[in-house]
């Protein structure tokens, strides 16, 4: 018995009952469906956590200032020190685990270049920042030791920019920006991060000295404390000095701000990386947990199989019959109504992947949400289809084998 | 070519044990034509099952071309059906999603024949019935005595040593019952044993041989003389198909 003749005679049969089938195959389609769906939103998510943590840099600390506060409360004694660029220098030329440090003042402005304009947050900085993020530049350089002190005018744009005020990277170079009152010329052009999911364009971004921004932006008039700086990022010499430059930072930094001890940090050191990757285990059995509720209903899908394919044997004794009469084994009919069901099954499989990806496209279309289906997960759907068929298929395949010819001659 | 030897067979029922063939011995040769007569209940059609290698006996001994077949699984009797055994029913003889040409073909596929011989099988044999131009059909789309013919075709398309008809022309009027019995001639003429069973005295005359069957028992075994008026050789004059007919003996 080829394949090919089983597989034409099972079409037909399943075509014969097109409305049954249709019914029989809704509970795979459903379950296939939003399998699919589960897997792609959790994998999007989880594969925007990665994007995050890779386009972060490797080994990477951020030291925020943290009021000592408590469920609202400001504490008695509490130190209101601000983290300042001082204290960046300090990290790094003090810490032997920590190979550079920067600090960071973020603030968005309205980009005039020409007849354009693009708003985009503007970053003071120092030129360390880019070893930090591993972040290279795709055209010109970056600030010298010089500029930064001098607080020159001077501007390096994300790809995002280049691309809103000037047509393209390469165009920018050495042209001016208009920021408030001030111009800024160009001096490069960092290369492109890449999406980090949805949302968030990292290159949507531009950056110039810290004292650039203090003096040429922020002007010192509505600043509390002229050396406060919003963050600073350190890191470390490798994977296995996170920690302890954690404790060392932590350690200088408390007494630099001269917290005695008792007195609760004013400041928060984070390794991003580490808390995105429990973000991102939590997301991942989130989203399994999803999947497998969802799986329920290809259990559901298969016993509906089942049900169907038991009428079916029975509805079709005399076909088994005459099969058998004419030289049928056992196998042969076996073979039929298993290849029957797993063409149910595979077929629904193939519908619910369809509607599967539509409903992923509409949840990332509409809820903004990052997905992303592997090829492999689609192939698995679609063969995880075809053994639900084959375990719910076969116990009524089996029992149209082990019928026995004469009594299903003798059904009229 | 097929015999037995104290063939018993009960059927296991609620009230137990029901005897529907006691001790049949029997023997039928190659090339006979042996038609199967006696009252309804008589294990006519046991009997027809237990040489067809539908079913095992319950005791007694079968011998099928000298081989016993009487304790063979079901699927060493499956395969020596699709390659030796031919077989006509009364009625529901066709797959219905299966056309002429795939429900000739059918058993051949079960045997493992190649495409090739099987094509050419199939085109002969429906050619033989005076089909060979419906071959595309679906059962639905012929008529009762079409669908005989076409059952005729698969029953010999695989050169079987028997063909097994119960109550072949049992659904037929008389004029295509006539012409299938026609069929059933040309096939013994070719040296193939035919054992069917029939109601019809006209047709149990057409047999060589007539065995009645009563209760289980053989109570008769010979000839029974021909009642009709017409000779089997010439065709009744309205049955139009049989100029279709193509049979031709160096073919085979
Ligand atoms: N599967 C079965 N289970 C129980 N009893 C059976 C079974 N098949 C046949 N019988 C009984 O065996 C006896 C012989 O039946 P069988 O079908 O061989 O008769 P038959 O001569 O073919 O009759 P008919 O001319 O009506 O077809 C009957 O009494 C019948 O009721
Ligand atoms: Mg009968």
């Amino acid at each position: 018995m080829t394949f090919s003749e089983t597989f034409k005679i099972a079409i037909r049969s399943l075509m014969a009952n097109k409305l049954r089938s249709a019914l029989t195959m809704l509970g795979i389609i459903i379950g296939v469906a939003s399998v699919v769906t589960m897997i792609a939103v959790g994998a999007g998510a989880s594969n925007q956590i990665q994007d995050q943590i890779r386009s972060l840099g490797a080994n990477v600390l951020m030291i925020n200032p943290e009021a000592a506060r408590r469920d609202g409360v400001h504490r008695q004694g509490a130190s209101q020190r601000a983290l300042i660029d001082a204290d960046a220098r300090a990290i790094e030329a003090q810490l032997a685990t920590v190979s550079h440090s920067v600090s960071s003042v973020r603030r968005s402005y309205q980009l005039i270049a020409g007849n354009r304009n693009w708003w985009t947050s503007v970053n003071g900085t120092q030129t360390g920042y880019f070893a930090i993020r591993e972040w290279p530049l795709e055209a010109g350089r970056s600030f010298s030791a010089q500029e930064q002190q001098a607080g020159e005018k001077i501007i390096l744009i994300g790809q995002t920019v280049a691309k809103q005020l000037f047509g393209s990277p390469a165009a920018a170079l050495d042209r001016t920006i208009r920021i408030l009152n001030s111009n800024f010329t160009v001096i490069g052009v960092l290369a492109a991060k890449g999406p980090s999911g949805f949302g968030s364009d990292q290159d949507d971004v531009v950056f110039m000295p810290l004292q650039t921004l203090r003096q040429r932006l922020l002007g010192g008039a509505n600043q509390v404390n002229r050396d406060a700086v919003d963050y600073l990022l350190a890191k470390a010499v490798s994977e296995d000095a996170i920690a302890p430059a954690r404790h060392e930072i932590t350690a200088l930094l408390r007494a630099r701000h001269g917290l005695r001890p008792g007195m609760e940090d004013d400041f928060s050191v984070t390794v991003p990386a580490a808390s995105m990757e429990a973000q991102n285990a939590s997301a991942r059995v989130f989203a399994w947990l999803l999947a497998s509720i969802a799986s329920v209903s290809l259990v559901v899908g298969g016993i509906s199989i089942m049900n169907i394919m038991l009428v079916s044997v029975s509805e079709r004794r005399r076909e088994i019959g005459l099969r058998m009469a004419l030289g049928a084994r056992k196998r042969h009919v076996l073979r039929q109504f298993l290849i029957e069901a797993v063409l149910l099954c595979l077929f629904g499989g193939v519908i619910g992947l369809l509607i599967g990806l539509g409903a992923t496209v509409l949840v990332a279309h509409f809820a903004q949400w990052p997905v992303y289906l592997s090829p492999g997960t689609m192939a698995l759907s679609l063969l995880v289809s075809a053994g639900v068929g084959v375990f719910f298929g076969y116990y009524p395949a089996r029992r149209a084998a082990s019928e026995d010819p004469i009594q299903c001659l003798r059904t009229e | 070519m097929i015999e037995a030897k104290g063939l018993t067979k009960d059927y296991i029922s609620g009230s137990g044990p029901v005897p529907a063939l006691r001790e049949v011995d029997l023997r039928i040769g190659p090339g006979e034509f042996v038609a199967i007569m006696g009252p309804s209940g008589s294990g006519k059609s046991t009997l027809m099952n237990l040489l067809g290698l539908l079913d095992t006996p319950s005791g007694g001994q079968l011998l099928f071309e000298g081989r016993d077949v009487s304790k063979l699984d079901a699927d060493h009797r499956a395969e020596i059906r699709s390659k030796r055994i031919g077989f006509v029913f009364q009625s529901y003889n066709l797959l219905p999603r299966l056309t002429a040409y795939e429900n000739v073909e059918l058993p051949m596929i079960y045997a493992g024949i190649d495409r090739i011989s099987r094509e050419k099988r199939v085109s002969e044999a429906l050619s033989a019935v005076g089909l060979g131009h419906r071959m595309g059909h679906w059962p639905a789309q012929l008529s009762g005595g079409e669908q005989q013919r076409v059952a005729i075709a698969r029953s010999m398309v695989s050169d079987p040593a028997l063909v097994l008809a119960d109550e072949p022309t049992g659904a037929l009027d008389s004029v295509t019952g006539d012409a299938i019995m026609q069929l059933f001639d040309r096939l013994n003429a070719k040296g193939v044993s035919i054992v069917l069973v029939t109601h019809d005295r006209g047709i149990g005359a057409q047999a060589g041989r007539v065995l009645r069957l009563a209760d289980g028992r053989i109570t008769g075994d010979g000839t029974l003389p021909a009642t009709r008026a017409e000779p089997r050789e010439a065709p009744p004059k309205n049955a139009g198909f049989f100029k279709h007919w193509t049979w031709d003996e160096k073919k085979r």
